[in-house]
């Protein structure tokens, strides 16, 4: 019998180390099928005749700036203005760079800026959590949203509400504008978000918060809503906030159905007293010393051009006085002199 | 021993990598802007981890396959993850945070996630992680790391589980009671204690919840619950191995792997298998005996179709075959009857002489062997959905349990009872649904309904030797001494048990203002029990034959009826049963949480299934059926955190229960396992202090305190202890005695858990990670191990102190050497009287010092 059960033991062991082999063999196989659908970015392919102007920065301004550069094409064929994303190398190598938070004054010493449209940043929940179903019809203010999301050493436990509902704070690890932006607005820095840290952009963040039913996070409205039908992404809640300040939700400041609806809000004329909602520019660059004439032109005509487009992809327009075209035209107009 | 170490190791530490071309880099920080230096950055869910440099830098070779998550450890640190979602080139940085706070522990009883601090129910928790270090984890030891817990297991059928000394009653199992305490593997009912004696099998959690929770559990749980949760499969491959050696021959294994087969299913299967030599000394055969046999499996396949529907596929086989459980006398008490009937003088007619008086010299010359073949299973579906703000649960599960016993209960190498074995077979299935969930921001709770249908079914023999009649001998007339008259006598007995039990509960909590919450609980439950209970007798003399006079083949039947008699009989119970209760509590900040519970709670009504007591020669059936336990309970606690580092609970409860349902001892050889009862009033109150400690970065220490004053306040017919066996007052036998006031068996006044562990980095096997050294202590007080108090039955206070050292990395791998009652303390668990009362007991010995080394690889 002993012999029996210690053969059996061993048996269980090698069954064990042969099961892992078998799992890693597993792994390895199902990482090589998928390296084909590995997201490769496209590289340019101009065609000789054509000037090239490469843009890149804050990804999940793309879409928007790629629409702007169909529409630019039609009228300029000759230029071709091409998206690649920011690696390792030095941004100032790219003609145009989008960015998604305000531009350090060092920065500004050495690019022109034009501030093209506004993006909002709402609190949002996988909607098969538990906490989105109380606090998508509850709401948060300034307190909670603090206690959720931040590390305070300085805030006072006790006062702290309690949550009753499961919830994992996704954030993104690498310095963007969102989280900057997002944690600047409630008095702290991006180091200072809590939770998982996910390595990639925002649209990264919105699958990690589809992937986990107790997600809590924070993304800019572009990404909160589908584009085609105005409504929030399938999966995705938007949690809403205290607007007034009042430390409490009422039934107008819930109005996250529709795209439309929240972009009406944020830009009515109540809205400068709005509390909660962080609001920043998205502005698009270029070198004071080295931007191609074409890089110029594209983004004088986006700022002739590119408002329509604004809504439809979940930006507010930007307030008359920083959409400053005459500034952006002198800085041109010394560009085709030199 | 070597080659098996030399097998193992290499599969340890050797194991191949993944191959893979792109790479992580990043920079590990501290909140003060400095390099943290050795840190762990593994590839979760693969064996690949690299170490951060001086600089705090690490690079690490990324698997294709696109998310991923790397996870960082270092001492003093959180353990992070972060999950890798494109592969940039970008070097990462990262701050960890200070760990000298203590781990907010989350538990789940009250079906949702609850961190344990908020739930108002006094709650253990023991960790998966601490069951895997300890070395020789099962049930048994909770009771050293949760002092309220008590367990007394002299065999796996005869194990009883109570919390604060409620729960089962104490000695032999009687398989028509119902426990006290509920016993839960991912939801499903475990019906029979003997599951407590089993290892386990990738356990995530066990969690001890105080008091009754029968408005939460399905199934009466009138003194507490263990709710226990295994690790699910998942979709992220992984392997854990764990191979462990150890004095006496110790050696276990268990494996464990999980991962997916599709997209939507995932699955996990999981092996145990433990054997230690015996510990005690069978002079006669030369065998040792008490070894361990153990072997499990478990498998689950996990489906989840959307993010708002799983549904798990459990199924789990269990066997031990252990050449065991042993009992060696541990002394001998004089009775109150003749002194020809006194254990001395029996076997000193007998020409026989006990091996030792000394428990602890661990030997005994039993001549039946020893088995306890025990057999547990089942197959459970489980159906989450999420509906509205709540999961609604299905729980299917279907169980079985076979025992296969021999016993030698008369503790001796005379050929008395030469065979005393109650095989049984147990078969249960169970449905439960319930809904749970946050309704509203102010109303969370649970509602549901549970229903279970048992059989248990008995096959017993009790079988007269060749000294039985000396031992049995009621009178000095010769006709005892007939040549064969109890040679071979014995009884066989079928019995049965069929019952069912169907419950509605619910339990909600209501926030009625910040921070004040009131929870009602209710409870409709309906039991039905049938009992069939049929003995017979057979063999020994054939007095018809018997070539005497007709007045003596008269006295050899009688003496043979005295001995063992046909007895049969059916009952059967129908019982509906409502209970309630009501918890206030105040949650004045978020470091004090007071409540205060009035419950009522019963244990459903009991059906003796193990022969009745003989009153003026006839079964006394009036105590077949015995009345349901009532009872009525009311605590108060608060459980603070005055400290980000401390944690401190106190609870004061009192028990009031009527009808107590307890074990009696019988001196009656055909009442071979004791028959159940009555006691009229049993009160059980006490105090309960837990502290958990962390101690800058590399202590940790936790304290648990239980007072317990259990007593009987009424039981006017209980049995006699050992010592007045035989009690003839004013010519009359005396069958009873009043105990009112007295003391309630196997409660300790005082029990305490002490322990601490201390953590550090270091370099080990050219492998980085962190070294721990930690010592568990628990003691407990001198107890009473006799139903009815008795002088001699007592067991003295002892104090037990496990130890544990080891290194463990962050990429999965750890060494721990670990030893229990490292001082080699010598103490019973529990004392039992022999069969027949003719003044020895057994015991039922605490083992000795053990110790060993446990490897663990987890993928």
């Amino acid at each position: 019998m002993k012999t029996y059960h210690r053969s059996l033991l061993f048996l269980t062991t090698l069954i064990t180390a042969a099961g892992i082999s078998n799992a890693q063999s597993t792994v390895t196989a199902s990482v090589l099928s998928a390296s084909e659908s590995l997201t490769q970015h496209a590289q340019p392919n101009p065609s000789a005749k054509q000037k090239v102007v490469v843009a890149t920065g804050t990804r999940f301004a793309y879409p928007l700036v790629q629409k702007w550069i169909d529409d630019y094409s039609i009228v300029n064929p000759n230029v071709q203005i091409v998206i690649e994303s920011r690696g390792t190398s030095d941004p100032a190598q790219y003609d145009i760079l989008i960015e998604a938070s305000e531009p350090t004054e060092e920065l500004k010493k050495s690019r022109e800026f034009i501030y093209v449209a506004r993006y909002a940043i709402l609190p949002v929940a996988n909607s098969n959590s538990t906490f989105s179903k109380i606090y998508g019809e509850k709401g948060v203010n300034t307190e909670l949203i603090n206690q959720l999301f931040f590390h305070d050493i300085y805030a006072d436990k006790e006062k702290e509400q309690t949550v009753k509902a499961p919830y994992t704070i996704y954030t993104r690890l690498q310095k963007a504008g969102a989280p900057i932006v997002f944690a600047k607005y409630f008095g702290f820095e991006q180091k200072d978000i809590k939770g998982k840290a996910i390595a990639g952009a925002d649209e990264h963040l919105l699958k990690a918060i589809l992937r986990d039913s107790t997600a809590l996070s924070y993304l800019p409205l572009t990404l909160v809503y589908d584009h085609t039908t105005g409504k929030p992404v399938s999966g995705i809640t938007v949690v809403p906030v205290d607007l007034n300040g009042n430390d409490r939700v009422s039934d107008d400041e819930k109005f996250y159905n529709e795209l439309g609806a929240v972009l009406q809000r944020l830009e009515s004329k109540d809205a400068k007293d709005f509390k909660n909602v962080p609001i920043e520019y998205i502005h698009l660059s270029v070198d004071k010393r080295t931007a191609t004439l074409e890089a110029v032109d594209f983004l004088r005509w986006v700022i002739d051009n590119g408002q329509k487009d604004l809504h439809a992809y979940g930006y507010l327009v930007p307030e008359p006085k920083r959409l400053d075209k005459g500034s952006f035209d002198q800085f041109a107009a010394k560009r085709i002199k030199q | 021993m070597l080659k098996k170490l030399q097998l193992i190791i290499p599969i340890l530490f050797f194991s191949t990598g993944l191959f893979a071309q792109a790479v992580v880099e990043g920079v590990l920080k501290d909140a003060n802007d400095q390099p943290i230096v050795s840190a762990t950055v593994a590839i979760k869910g693969t064996n690949k981890y690299v170490i951060s440099d001086i600089n705090g830098k690490f690079s690490i070779a990324a698997p294709k396959e696109l998310p991923f998550t790397i996870r960082i450890n270092s001492v003093g640190f959180k353990s992070q993850d972060v999950e890798i979602y494109e592969l940039s080139g970008e070097s990462l940085d990262l701050i960890l945070t200070d760990d000298s706070l203590l781990d907010e522990i989350v538990v789940t009883s009250r079906r949702r996630e609850e961190t344990a601090q908020n739930v108002p129910i006094p709650i253990s928790v023991v960790s998966g992680a601490l069951i895997e270090e300890a070395g020789a984890f099962n049930v048994n030891r909770l009771k050293e790391l949760v002092p309220s817990v008590q367990l007394y297991s002299s065999n796996p059928r005869n194990t009883g589980i109570n919390i604060r000394g409620l729960g089962s009653p104490f000695g032999l199992t009687n398989d028509g009671l119902d426990p006290g305490v509920g016993f839960y593997v991912d939801g499903v009912y475990y019906a029979r204690p003997a599951a407590a004696t089993l290892d386990f099998i990738d356990i995530e959690q066990i969690e001890v919840l105080r008091g009754p929770q029968g408005t939460l559990f399905g199934k009466n749980t009138t003194s507490g619950a263990f709710n226990i949760t295994t690790r699910k499969a998942s979709f992220t491959p992984g392997a854990d191995l764990e191979v462990s050696f150890g004095n006496y021959g110790y050696v276990q294994a268990k494996t464990s792997i999980t991962g997916p087969l599709s997209k939507t299913l995932a699955a996990r299967a999981s092996f145990s298998g433990t054997q230690r030599d015996g510990l005690i000394d069978n002079i006669v055969t030369g065998r040792a005996t008490n070894d361990i046999n153990n072997l499990g499996f478990r498998g689950q396949l996990l489906y989840e179709p959307s993010n708002n529907l799983t549904i798990t596929l459990a199924a789990d086989v269990s066997s031990q075959k252990p050449d065991g459980f042993a009992q060696p006398i541990a002394g001998v008490v004089e009775t109150k009857r003749a002194a020809y009937r006194q254990f001395n003088n029996i076997i000193s007619d007998l020409n026989y002489t006990v091996p030792t008086l000394n428990a602890f010299d661990r030997k005994i010359d039993h001549d039946t062997p020893w088995r306890s073949g025990n057999e547990l299973g089942g197959v459970s579906l489980t159906i989450d959905a999420q509906v509205g703000p709540g999961t609604l649960t299905s729980t299917t599960a279907w169980r079985y349990w076979n025992w296969k016993p021999s016993n030698d209960r008369d503790f001796t190498g005379l050929q008395a009872l030469a065979k005393s074995q109650n095989p049984a077979e147990h078969r249960n299935w169970s449905q439960e649904i319930r809904y749970a969930g946050e309704f509203t921001s102010k109303l969370s709770g649970v509602i549901g309904l549970f229903y279970i249908d048992q059989e248990v079914k008995i096959d017993g023999t009790e079988e007269s030797g060749t000294a039985q009649w000396r031992f049995s001998q009621s009178s000095t007339s010769p006709l005892w001494q007939t040549p064969g008259l109890l040679e071979g006598y014995g009884i066989r007995t079928n019995a049965s048990i069929k019952s069912s039990s169907a419950a509605v509960f619910a339990n909600v909590d209501w926030e009625i203002v910040e921070g004040l919450h009131i929870l009602p609980g209710v409870r409709y439950n309906n039991d039905k029990k049938d009992v069939s209970y049929d003995r017979r007798t057979y063999g020994g003399l054939d007095t018809a034959t018997y070539a005497g006079t007709k007045a003596e083949k008269i006295a050899l039947q009688n003496i043979k009826n005295g001995v063992y008699s046909n007895q049969n009989y059916v009952a059967d119970a129908n019982e509906n049963n409502f209970t309630y209760q009501l918890t206030v509590a105040y949650r004045a900040s978020k470091r004090i949480n007071a409540f205060a519970t009035y419950s009522t709670s019963f244990k459903p009504v009991g059906v003796n299934v193990a022969g009745l007591p003989t009153i003026s020669g006839q079964p006394a059936t009036d105590l077949a059926v015995i009345k349901p336990e009532d009872v009525k309970h009311f605590e108060i606690g608060v459980k603070t955190t005055p400290t980000n580092n401390l944690t401190l609970n106190v609870t004061l409860h009192n028990s009031d229960i009527s009808d107590y349902q307890t074990n009696v001892q019988s001196p009656e050889l055909g009442v071979n396992r004791g028959y159940i009862a009555n006691a009229e009033k049993v009160n059980v109150k006490g105090v309960e202090v837990d502290a958990n400690l962390k101690a800058g970065k590399h202590f940790s220490f936790y304290g648990s305190l239980a007072y317990t004053d259990g007593k009987y306040v009424t039981f006017t017919n209980a049995p006699l202890p050992l010592e007045e066996t035989g009690q003839v007052i004013d010519g009359v036998q005396v069958a009873f005695k009043d105990i009112s006031g007295e003391r309630l068996p196997g409660i300790s006044k005082w029990a305490t858990s002490i322990g601490g562990e201390f953590s550090k980095a270091a370099n080990f096997l050219r492998q980085q990670g962190k070294f721990f050294v930690a010592v568990d202590t628990y003691y407990r007080s001198e107890f009473s191990s006799s139903p009815s108090p008795s002088a001699f039955l007592n067991i003295d206070g002892y104090a037990l102190v496990n130890a544990r050292l080891g290194f463990r990395t962050a990429s999965g791998t750890s060494i721990s050497l670990w030893s229990r009652n490292l001082f080699n303390k010598d103490y019973h668990e529990q004392l039992l009287v022999a069969g027949g009362n003719a003044g020895h007991y057994g015991s039922v010995l605490g083992d000795p010092r053990t110790y060993g080394i446990t490897l663990r690889q987890s993928f």
